[in-house]
């Protein structure tokens, strides 16, 4: 068999086309879930809550709940691989619920993974934000959570954009992991070719110049969008 | 207006204000004076809260700053405040900048606010600026949008944290020239500065602050060139 018959005979592209299309579901749910699980988590490391403010010890006068507990999450999540929290997800979490679509279950997983390193990139451009902004904003009178909302974020979404789109990327090809729970992404449909014609060359190949060609397309993106916040600045 | 009894700030080990008395009466244009590292900034920002003090109280208007009860968010409204660096927000136009607090803080509709911001920047002789970004203005240009800003929320007092400092020299007499003109409309005042010029013809009152105390407290005559304190004259001594 040569390539094209390989990839092509018996409709066998449409393992490719219904994969890619379930990988490019799955990443744009898991980005959306991803930019707002990582936003509302990057705002609560920033509380500055202290219930035990009037208690004797100085560590727990200091001790900030929503704080910690949005670096216990982030510790967890970056610290532990995709695919074992795919399968926890599955597995454990939704295990009692086989109704549930596959790819609701595997956008949750992803989302949640990703939001972990979404909150790290807005937490570094929230850093990022000169001192004298806030203190502008405070003694103009607006409280903590107006300086955030109408000065401090507005810059540091702006500033963490080229890397939310990174973010995107490595999330597209973390991905490739969910035929894992029976998913048939392009990684799976990929593979189905290759049990099929007992080749591996054509079928993975295909796989990874599409994956190349979607990466490559989206760091265009990231480029033109980092060359324009330049030119704003 | 301004009433500060024993303020103390420290940084740490650093005892940058050493037992602060003072009070400011409505209309007085104070100029503070002091070598650098004097706590002449520390001062200023302790007065809005934006440096908490470690200990002593502080009123602005009958009302105590220090009080942890005091709704500090709107206490500030009565306390504009002009930093060296401008710090004005990027993403806003010069309007936007300006209209932020009376529409967020004081809950003014846009339009209300609007008009308030553009008679501001008239104040200013920026209204021609109103839909610029704060990159496209020259420093003092910027300076004179922060200005508008902190008088759009019509305080009663305002602080000058060495608003020409940062500046190109030809840009400094537009910012004092814009400072004087509203000292003249009776606001209080108070202003860190090295413009000696300036504290000569404009303030009604300098302080010298050294070692986190305040040493000389005077009409500008007296402090500039009587003053028995040997700081003091050598501080004047080396500027002329
Ligand atoms: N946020 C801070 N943390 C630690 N130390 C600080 C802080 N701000 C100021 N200091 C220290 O407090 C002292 C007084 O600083 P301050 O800025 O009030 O002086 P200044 O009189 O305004 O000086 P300058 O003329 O240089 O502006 C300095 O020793 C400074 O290093
Ligand atoms: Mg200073």
């Amino acid at each position: 068999m040569n390539a094209v018959e390989i990839l092509f005979g018996d409709g066998r592209y449409l393992f490719l086309w219904r994969g890619l299309e379930v990988t490019l579901l799955l990443t744009v749910f898991a980005t959306v879930i991803g930019l707002v699980i990582g936003l509302v988590i990057a705002l609560l490391q920033q509380s500055e809550w202290r219930p035990l403010a009037a208690s004797k010890s100085l560590r727990l006068q200091q001790w900030r709940p929503l704080a910690g507990l949005a670096n216990i999450y982030t510790t967890i999540i970056r610290g532990t691989p995709a695919l074992v929290q795919l399968l926890i997800m599955y597995y454990v979490v939704f295990g009692s619920y086989r109704g549930v679509p596959k790819l609701w279950i595997a956008s949750l997983a992803f989302g949640i993974n990703s939001g972990a390193y979404v909150a790290e990139i807005i937490r570094g451009g929230i850093e990022s934000i000169d001192r004298g902004q806030v203190e502008a904003a405070r003694s103009l009178g607006l409280s903590r959570w107006q300086t955030m909302r109408y000065v401090v974020l507005p810059q540091a979404l702006k500033q963490s954009l080229p890397s939310l789109i990174s973010e995107g990327i490595t999330l597209l090809k973390e991905t490739s992991v969910v035929g894992w729970i029976g998913m048939n992404d392009l990684m799976r449909g990929a593979d189905n070719i290759r049990f099929q014609t007992a080749t591996a060359f054509e079928s993975l190949f295909a796989a990874a110049l599409i994956y190349l060609g979607l990466t490559t397309l989206f760091t265009r993106v990231m480029r033109r969008v980092e060359r324009r916040l330049r030119a704003s600045d | 207006m301004i009433d500060i009894k024993q303020l103390h700030k420290k940084y740490g080990k650093n005892h940058v204000l050493r037992g602060i008395d003072l009070s400011v009466d409505r209309g007085e244009v104070v100029v503070v004076l002091g070598s650098s590292g004097g706590g002449k900034s520390t001062l200023l920002r302790c007065i809005n809260m934006i440096e908490v003090p470690t200990s002593g109280r502080i009123w602005v208007d009958g009302i105590e700053m220090t009080d942890p009860a005091t709704d500090l968010n709107k206490a500030r409204t009565e306390l504009g405040m002009v930093f060296q660096q401008f710090n004005l927000f990027p993403h806003m136009t010069v309007l936007d900048n300006i209209m932020l607090a009376p529409v967020k803080v004081r809950k003014l509709t846009r339009t209300k606010a609007k008009k308030i911001a553009l008679a501001a920047l008239d104040q200013v002789g920026l209204r021609d600026k109103a839909n610029d970004y704060p990159s496209h203005l020259s420093g003092g240009q910027k300076q004179r949008v922060a200005i508008a800003r902190a008088l759009a929320m019509q305080p009663q007092v305002l602080l000058f944290d060495e608003p020409t400092s940062a500046l190109d020299p030809e840009m400094v007499d537009e910012v004092l020239a814009v400072i004087k003109r509203l000292a003249e409309t009776g606001i209080t005042m108070m202003v860190v500065t090295h413009e000696m010029s300036f504290a000569r013809d404009v303030a009604s009152r300098i302080l010298f602050l050294d070692g986190g105390l305040i040493i000389e407290d005077g009409a500008p005559e007296k402090v500039i060139n009587h003053s028995s304190h040997p700081k003091v004259q050598s501080f004047f001594a080396a500027l002329s």
